[in-house]
């Protein structure tokens, strides 16, 4: 018997699902727009959580690969580009992050000198050994058929001189010596960590013998096996080898210590891309503003550049919605991983792209929105919602009290634009019988101001906006597949659990969600939204800076009855004030990071020409906070002071954030009895 | 052969074992359970030759000068339960473990055989390595944890702005295996980056649940909240949580035996729960070499929790015989 699954309930998808499911629910969507990752040269990949960087990453590792191939689905990496073999650290799930819990010198400055020695022949070795673990996965007896699409020998006589070759290298200071296959190899290099860490665990009282004396230099044992590898015919000439460095920003953990060491471990991996090894490249993920932060290059006077010694492919910068929507991608690439999950859950489904999620996500229209925050409401509610001034002419306030009954949201932008109007002396004397002549049906004038009227109907009502359709959850997600995944995962939550709606279970067509199912499953994913903020590093304090930003701003758009600043959800902030104070910067700079706030840089409206930085709230956090998520005309135009008077509320007592867990109970019980 | 460690009241734990000479491990936090070991061990009048009180150092945060004189408070208290006997060591929270390494040394240079260790109000930090050094060391003839168990927690957030979820210091992972064979998450009461643990760390295994029963409505909507993140995070690799009480050290490692077959593979460790659970999970760990994550708050509520809880007309402070005549008791 069929049973209805949530397709979305994993939200992951990355290293915690299986192979053979990472090969169902892999969307290529995005290979041909991170290409770089596949080809020759060092790639910082750069993304908040969730934009799909270890997704990405993924591709990369053998056992992916070989699920691909065991499950006859072609390896979605495009032919040309699929040569390569690669060797990988997690630095949050390795050892790396034990050093700098012991000294090895006594004497503390030269400590800090020789650790970050210590810690690049750590990597270098880690390195290698998981290169030797990969060549040997992929050239095992039943993998020969992708041992030979990477161009690889599957040779053990072969690769066994290519790890004498390697091991006779100068590089190891004599550390390989006596090394004549790759299992002998293995076991060195295994040995040689094990030795690191039962140093560092303060299993062993001294550093093991021998390490001091045989530190490798940083990058150049992989490179010189990586050179080996199509020297000895073990890889073809034109195999790359890629070395993934994931989690890069984990070492700002280790810069916590007093002795910074975790600024000069990233200096160390700086200095390998800063090589321009040609024999192998470097993927490192990493969080936008975590990577710029600070590149420069151990032990050298100069910077990393971007072009130079590596490309950045910002998977924010690909996905987030561009002026011209022909060449944004986003939904198109939601589309895609929501085909893969339908299939994968069961369901029959035999649409794609916009129309699948049209047929999932129907929209329902603002003036219908505006109608459902009004129904029931009384005359004198929906006149107080509408707006009408009874100091208005009489023939204006009878237009929009009959334009509020079969359209409050026509009257609300009307009445806007009679207080424009009226307050720049130019209301005509009676309503304008000429379309053309009725501003407040002009089509950008309205467009621009139909998510604040919704907004201040919704208020004046006492209800929560209303997010409905594909539209609304596409500017919800903001380019973050895991936002959209989670709305979709919610949505189809409240679907399962709404009586009246629960299908039948031998139906596995493809749904179709009413409005109140989506609208409860967005206010549910926004509410979680919320409550992850705090649970990220340093998010405690940054929650509160969102509410008392958004309270703000919310007040001041509320406020604002004649629709002036209908862009003020936002603010901007002028790059040279942020300069001058190094905490905001750095504040601003984590926010975007973590993906808490959304940073783009704009053009000023202001003469001095100065260039700016506008910031919004994350979109999927918009229901819970009430305000619009479509960003639209200009933001708030703040002074640094604004925002440093609003970090130290945020910094205040944080018993005073329990006003808000009082909140958040009231909203979710009030979400679980739908 | 399983060996049940015997844990009860502390009053009757330190009555039941013969008269020993004892050192005192106790860390000075804003919470009035800080001293009541101490109180306790003093009431009963065993000898306790010598005691070593951490004062953590943390950053300045807005709560610095009302937990200062909180911590102050503890310390006066503590002197006054161990007149002339008291070492007090300042330590930072986030440097290196080293003076933890020099403490242990230190115990076992100066003879010291029987050890009473509190870690009330010890953060995970910080217990978990000095239990792996004391442990691993095998210096010590006894070791004693002890628990006090507030009257009630705050019910505002206890902590906030956590690190991300980082193994503790010397529950370091050697190498990622590809696939760890399951995690055990031990629920608490803050919800704190365990989904950030869940999305890329320890791959796609089945995720364990410890449920240690809450004692007190506002603990059991807290301890729920922090069921349905974890299981909203990862459905499918989600099992049944096991009930457990949040006292029973015994218990908690009893059913981390069975469920891990006997402690076989290779499995990752989240101690969110209280304090009995998580000297579970270090023992676990420290016997079998597993990683144990965890997200380090930066910021505490000087408020974390109020008074010490009552077992009759004794004060709810427990005692774990972890090691006793040099033997481990697991």
């Amino acid at each position: 018997m069929a049973l209805h699954v949530n397709p979305f309930a994993e939200l992951y998808v990355g290293e915690t699902v299986p192979p053979s499911d990472f090969v169902r629910l892999f969307s290529p969507f995005l290979v041909e727009h991170a290409s770089l990752l596949f080809q020759r040269g060092n790639v910082v990949l750069t993304g908040v959580q969730g934009s799909g960087k270890t997704m990405l990453l993924s591709l990369l590792r053998p056992s992916i690969r070989l699920a691909f191939h065991k499950a006859k689905t072609p390896f979605p990496v495009p032919e040309a580009h699929s040569h390569f073999i690669s060797a990988g650290i997690s630095l949050r799930n390795s050892g790396v992050m034990s050093f700098g819990q012991r000294a090895f010198e006594k004497d503390a400055a030269a400590a800090h000198e020789v650790t970050p020695l210590y810690f690049a022949d750590y990597l270098n070795y880690a390195l290698v050994l998981d290169l030797l673990a990969s060549l040997q996965l992929l050239t095992e007896d039943e993998n020969a058929k992708v041992a030979e699409q990477v161009g690889l020998s599957t040779s053990v006589e072969t690769q066994n001189r290519f790890a004498a070759e390697v091991a006779a290298d100068p590089c190891w200071l004599g550390a390989l010596d006596g090394v004549e296959t790759v299992d002998e190899m293995k076991l060195r290099l295994a040995s040689r960590i094990e030795a690191y860490l039962s140093f560092l665990q303060f299993n062993s009282s001294v550093i093991p013998q021998g390490l001091a004396s045989s530190k490798t230099a940083a990058g150049i044992p992989v490179s010189i096996t990586a050179k080996a590898l199509r020297n000895s015919g073990v890889a073809g000439k034109d195999v790359n080898v890629f070395v993934r460095i994931d989690q890069y920003e984990e070492l700002d953990s280790i810069r916590r210590l007093p002795n910074s060491l975790g600024v000069s471990f990233r200096e160390i991996i700086n200095r390998i891309l800063g090589m321009r090894d040609p024999h192998v490249f470097y993927r490192v993920g990493a969080r936008r503003h975590a990577w710029r932060a600070n590149l420069r290059m151990y032990g050298a006077e100069g910077v990393l550049e971007d072009q130079r010694e590596y490309e950045e492919v910002d998977l924010e910068e690909i996905l987030r919605r561009k002026e011209n929507l022909k060449t944004f991608l986003f939904m198109r690439f939601a589309a895609d991983v929501t085909r893969r999950r339908l299939l994968h859950a069961g369901y029959q489904c035999d649409l794609d792209g916009k129309k699948l999620l049209r047929a999932l996500f129907p929209r329902t229209r603002p003036e219908e929105k505006a109608r459902m925050c009004l129904r029931g409401a009384d005359g004198a509610l929906q006149r107080r919602a509408i707006g009408v001034d009874e100091n208005w002419p009489p023939q204006w306030q009878e237009s929009v009290l009959e334009n509020g009954r079969t359209d409050p949201l026509l009257a609300r932008l009307q009445s806007a634009w009679i207080a424009q109007q009226l307050a720049r002396g130019q209301l005509p004397a009676a309503p304008p019988k000429v379309k053309a002549a009725q501003g407040w049906t002009r089509e950008y004038w309205r467009k621009e101001r139909v998510p604040q009227a919704l907004m201040q109907l919704a208020a004046a009502a006492g209800q929560r906006m209303i997010w409905v359709g594909y539209s609304d959850i596409e500017a919800l997600a903001g380019g973050n597949i895991l936002v959209y995944a989670s709305i979709a995962k919610s949505i189809w939550a409240a679907w399962l659990r709404t009586a009246e709606q629960r299908p039948n279970d031998a139906d596995l067509r493809v749904p179709s969600f009413d409005a109140r199912v989506q609208a409860a499953g967005i206010e549910e994913a926004s509410l979680d939204w919320f409550r992850k903020v705090a649970e990220k590093p340093r998010g405690g304090t940054r929650k509160k800076f969102i509410d008392i930003v958004a309270r703000r701003l919310v007040t001041q758009m509320l406020d604002d009855r004649a629709m002036s600043y209908p862009g003020h959800y936002g603010f901007s902030l002028a790059d040279d004030e942020v300069e001058r104070e190094p905490k905001v910067k750095k504040w601003l700079r984590e926010a975007s990071d973590v993906g808490d706030l959304v940073e783009v840089v704009h053009t000023t409206k202001e003469r001095d020409r100065r260039s700016r930085r506008k910031y919004y709230m994350q979109p999927a956090l918009s229901p819970f906070l009430k305000i619009p998520a479509v960003h639209v005309k200009e933001p708030l135009y703040v002074h640094v002071e604004t925002v440093v008077s609003w970090l130290a509320e945020a910094e205040g007592d944080v018993r005073k954030s329990a006003d808000r867990s009082e909140d958040e109970r009231r909203e979710r019980s009030q979400l679980r009895l739908f | 052969m399983e060996v049940r460690p015997i844990w009860g009241l502390l009053r009757m734990l330190l009555r039941s074992v013969l008269p020993r000479q004892w050192h005192l491990v106790v860390c000075a936090g804003p919470e009035e359970r800080s001293s009541a070991a101490a109180e306790v061990v003093a009431g009963v009048g065993v000898d306790v030759a010598s005691a070593d009180c951490l004062r953590l150092l943390v950053p300045t945060d807005r709560f610095s000068a009302e937990r200062e004189k909180k911590v102050d408070d503890t310390l006066a208290r503590l002197r006054a339960a161990m007149p002339g006997r008291l070492q007090v060591r300042e330590m930072e929270l986030f440097g290196t473990i080293e003076p933890l390494d020099e403490i242990v040394t230190g115990w076992v240079s100066a003879g010291r055989q029987h050890i009473l260790l509190d870690v009330s109000t010890m953060p995970k930090k910080i217990f978990f390595p000095l239990l792996r050094l004391a442990i691993r060391s095998r210096a010590f003839a006894t070791l004693i944890a002890i628990y006090s168990r507030p009257q009630k927690y705050a019910e505002q957030p206890l902590a906030e702005d956590p690190d991300p979820p980082l193994p503790l210091p010397l529950f370091t992972p050697a190498q990622a295996p590809p696939h760890a064979t399951g995690g055990i998450v031990a629920l608490g009461l803050e919800v704190l980056g365990i989904e950030d643990l869940l999305a890329d760390g320890g791959g796609p295994n089945s995720i364990h649940v410890l449920f240690p029963i809450p004692t007190n409505p506002d603990e059991s909507s807290r301890t729920w909240m922090f069921m349905q993140r974890l299981y909203s995070a990862a459905p499918n690799r989600f099992t049944p949580p096991r009930h457990l009480s949040p006292l029973d050290y015994g218990e908690a490692y009893s059913y981390i035996r069975s469920l891990t077959d006997s402690f076989q593979g290779h499995w990752w460790l989240a101690p969110f729960g209280p304090k009995p659970v998580s000297v579970a999970m270090a023992v676990a760990a420290i016997q079998h070499d597993w990683p144990a994550y965890y997200s380090q708050p930066t910021v505490y509520n000087p408020a974390y929790s109020v008074g010490v809880g009552r077992e009759g007309r004794d004060l709810a402070v427990y005692g774990y015989l972890l090691v006793s005549q040099g033997q481990l008791q697991a």
